[in-house]
């Protein structure tokens, strides 16, 4: 089975693959990916969608982009009242 | 970036799974996504908003046919919603009125955006936006006569 993402979750899916291989080698990209988006999806995170060439892909929702808003500003307002 | 609970996937918190199954909670995140459209194209006064409507409902009836599985998710999503489904279900029909719920549509408008939808559904390029090929098509009414002419009972 071959997955097709859009940029955005490519981006943070490779992010769970790469640490679901910290955590165990063993474990199969496919398998982590597959869970992830599956994951994401019950969340409201990620959905499926037609392609073009009328294949199932799956992207980003806007709940998703919304997530990443927060967090950004959840981080730069960390940043900004960090004791260095 | 990592530490909002809802991107950072501890791998321990995951439940591995090896099926792409569409579960109850995806499609409950579905029809949370169907019924603020719902609610955005009520509380619009642009007459162009009902395409964003249609395109939410179109999406997800598109992936499900390419799935093999419209009719027996619009089934579902009308039991979902506590909606007592037909003998004969249409699945554009069947989730623009999970989205309406509560509110009840009119008949002569659930039919006119299904046929609508499902004229794009056979004639619509998938790389097309649904609003252009809409727009192009000359609007709602004028595909919902497409449809009947081309499509409906009376098609030759």
């Amino acid at each position: 089975m071959k997955f097709h993402l859009d940029k955005t979750l490519a981006l943070w899916a490779d992010v769970e693959v790469q640490m679901a291989k910290i955590h165990s080698r063993r474990i199969k990209r496919k398998v982590v990916l597959l869970s992830v988006l599956l994951d994401w999806e019950e969340k409201g995170l990620a959905m499926r969608y037609c392609r073009a060439n009328g294949t199932l892909g799956w992207k980003a929702t806007p709940k998703f982009s919304q997530h990443l808003a927060d967090a950004e500003l959840d981080a730069t307002e960390d940043l900004q009242h960090a004791d260095f | 970036m990592l530490s909002n609970p809802t991107l950072s996937l501890d791998p321990g918190r995951f439940r591995l799974r090896t099926k792409p199954q569409y579960s109850n909670d995806a499609l409950d995140e579905d029809i949370t996504r169907l019924t603020g459209a719902w609610a955005a194209l009520q509380s619009s006064r642009d007459r162009g908003a009902v395409y964003a409507f249609l395109s939410v409902v179109y999406e997800l009836v598109d992936w499900w046919t390419v799935d093999g599985k419209d009719k027996s998710r619009a089934r579902r999503i009308l039991i979902r919603q506590g909606i007592k489904p037909p003998e004969v279900t249409e699945p554009f029909a069947a989730v623009i009125v999970a989205a309406a719920h509560p509110a009840i549509l009119d008949k002569r408008m659930i039919s006119k955006w299904s046929r609508v939808l499902r004229y794009a559904a056979k004639y619509k390029d998938p790389s097309e936006p649904l609003k252009e090929f809409l727009k192009h098509k000359g609007g709602l009414n004028a595909c919902a006569g497409r449809y009947a002419r081309r499509l409906g009972r009376g098609a030759a």
